[in-house]
């Protein structure tokens, strides 16, 4: 049980009389619950834009595409890219998110990025065929590993319950009981979040949320594939055909896309079919005098993701195909390990040209 | 013997992949999660050797018309074959891990000329399309 002193429990009736409602308990120590792109991800705290890890606004303003500046592992732990973008092609930073419609002093809104443009707040004033670079803190949960934490993931996990029998007063959590661990809570959290994506998705034919949560689930899923992949590699224990690069991203590609499904089939999300949630199926492209096809590796609604593990731009005819295609995507996720630094993952805005 | 309450980590409904190409990305998959396949993350909780051989197993079988009867059972028993050998090296010490990895690059090149054969001629996959699958 959390105690709180006598100061916090008089100023917690002053709240509740004034608004109706009772505040959270916070100390110095717990994770911020309110989403804020801009939060260090190395303690939780909010920072000012661009503060936290990701350095000052210098660094954003430089080209990223040789992939090898950013966190963890020496210089030959990656695969660097062979592309250096022009200046067309260089990542917008992310920018600091305005307020957003529905939420601002909403108590009851979510606390969770519910659409790409919350999650990337810039795609909705960014010119066609810009590249905006997505904030690290919306892939991860983090705070300081202790039972603070935990209570705080806990009331998250609650929370996230209620949005969902919000949702769909049918639906039922079928869990194990209490989780201990910061981990354990973390990666319900994250369960519940998916879930809740996904009862939006079959209640209220809402995609948005689904496009948030797969774009974190692809990046958790394509950093730990990388991890793995590098070890055998290193090892010499990759098949490689063509080249390292080359074997190293199909087998990162191969795993990412069967956990996705598994993830979806968890969910109850069909992603082989004709429905708005496909993985590596064929989108066709009647744009040109015949007909020809590109295999996103995951489509949600008209958003396409790519994984890869090098930089691909409007200038890259895979890119270009994408959008070319018939669903007519609003925009493309590339997808990249962040072992390899810098704006590893960002979005590619739709171009603005006729069919 | 009985058990006396359900397993709260099995799941009736697991991922099968029905796919030629579906069934190529889980070989991908169980490259990387050798010998063992458990996934420490925990967001897999109820993934292991026998939750991801028979996966496969059962992807053979929702693809065995389109793999010809000849190859699915060469398939099975390949599939029978590295189990045992990563059971048999669960700390991937023993090089048994390395053996059942090279067979599963076998089965790979067997959904590939499979796959390659199909485009060749023009056989349309369950959408009607010619994909490979």
């Amino acid at each position: 049980m959390i105690q709180i002193s006598d100061d916090e429990r008089r100023r917690a009736f002053s709240t509740w009389l004034r608004s109706g409602r009772l505040p959270s308990v916070r100390t110095a120590e717990v994770i911020e619950l309110k989403f804020n792109p801009w939060h260090d991800p190395r303690n939780g705290r909010f920072t000012f834009a661009p503060g936290g890890s990701r350095g000052s606004t210098s660094k954003y303003a430089r080209s990223t595409g040789n992939g090898l500046a950013g966190r963890g592992g020496g210089k030959n732990d990656r695969v660097p890219s062979s592309e250096a973008p022009s200046k067309a092609d260089q990542v917008r930073p992310p920018t600091r998110p305005g307020p957003i419609f529905g939420r601002g002093g909403n108590s009851q809104a979510f606390q969770d990025p519910m659409t790409l443009e919350q999650a990337v707040p810039a795609l909705r004033t960014s010119p066609a065929r810009s590249i905006l670079a997505i904030a690290d803190n919306i892939f991860d949960i983090t705070g300081p590993g202790n039972r603070a934490a935990v209570g705080i993931l806990q009331d998250r996990s609650e929370q996230i319950i209620r949005d969902i029998k919000a949702i769909d007063p049918s639906w039922h959590y079928e869990g194990l009981g209490p989780v201990e661990t910061v981990d354990g809570n973390i990666n319900k959290v994250n369960e519940l979040r998916f879930t809740r994506a996904s009862v939006l998705l079959r209640v209220r034919q809402e995609v948005g949320s689904l496009q948030v949560e797969t774009l974190r689930f692809i990046q958790d899923r394509t950093d730990k594939a990388y991890d793995r992949g590098m070890a055998l590699l290193r090892a010499g224990r990759l098949k490689v055909r063509l080249s390292n690069q080359e074997a190293l991203g199909n087998f990162i590609d191969q795993r990412v896309r069967t956990e996705l499904r598994e993830r979806y089939n968890q969910a109850g999300i069909d992603s082989a079919g004709k429905g708005p949630v496909r993985v590596n199926r064929r989108e066709d492209d009647n744009s040109g005098a015949d007909l020809t096809y590109r295999r996103p590796d995951a489509r949600v609604g008209n958003v396409a993701y790519d994984v890869t593990l090098t930089r691909k731009t409007l200038q890259t005819p895979q890119v270009r195909g994408f959008f070319n295609a018939d669903f007519q995507p609003s925009s493309v996720v590339i997808i990249r390990p962040r072992q390899l630094g810098g704006e590893a993952s960002y979005v590619i805005l739709r171009p603005e040209t006729k069919r | 013997m009985t058990i006396p309450w359900p397993n709260p980590y099995h799941n009736p409904n697991p991922y099968i992949p029905a796919s030629l190409s579906e069934v190529n990305d889980l070989l991908g998959s169980m490259v990387l999660d050798a010998p063992t396949f458990i996934d420490d993350s925990g967001v897999f909780p109820n993934r292991n050797i026998d939750s991801r051989f028979h996966q496969l197993v059962e992807g053979f079988g929702l693809v065995r018309k389109k793999l010809g009867d000849d190859r699915y059972a060469r398939l099975i028993d390949m599939a029978a074959r590295a189990k045992a050998l990563f059971a048999d090296d669960p700390t991937d010490s023993n090089g048994k891990t390395d053996t059942g990895r090279d067979l599963l690059y076998v089965m790979e090149d067997v959904l590939s000329e499979v796959r390659s054969r199909r485009v060749k001629e023009k056989l349309q996959d369950d959408d009607g399309e010619i994909s490979g699958d």
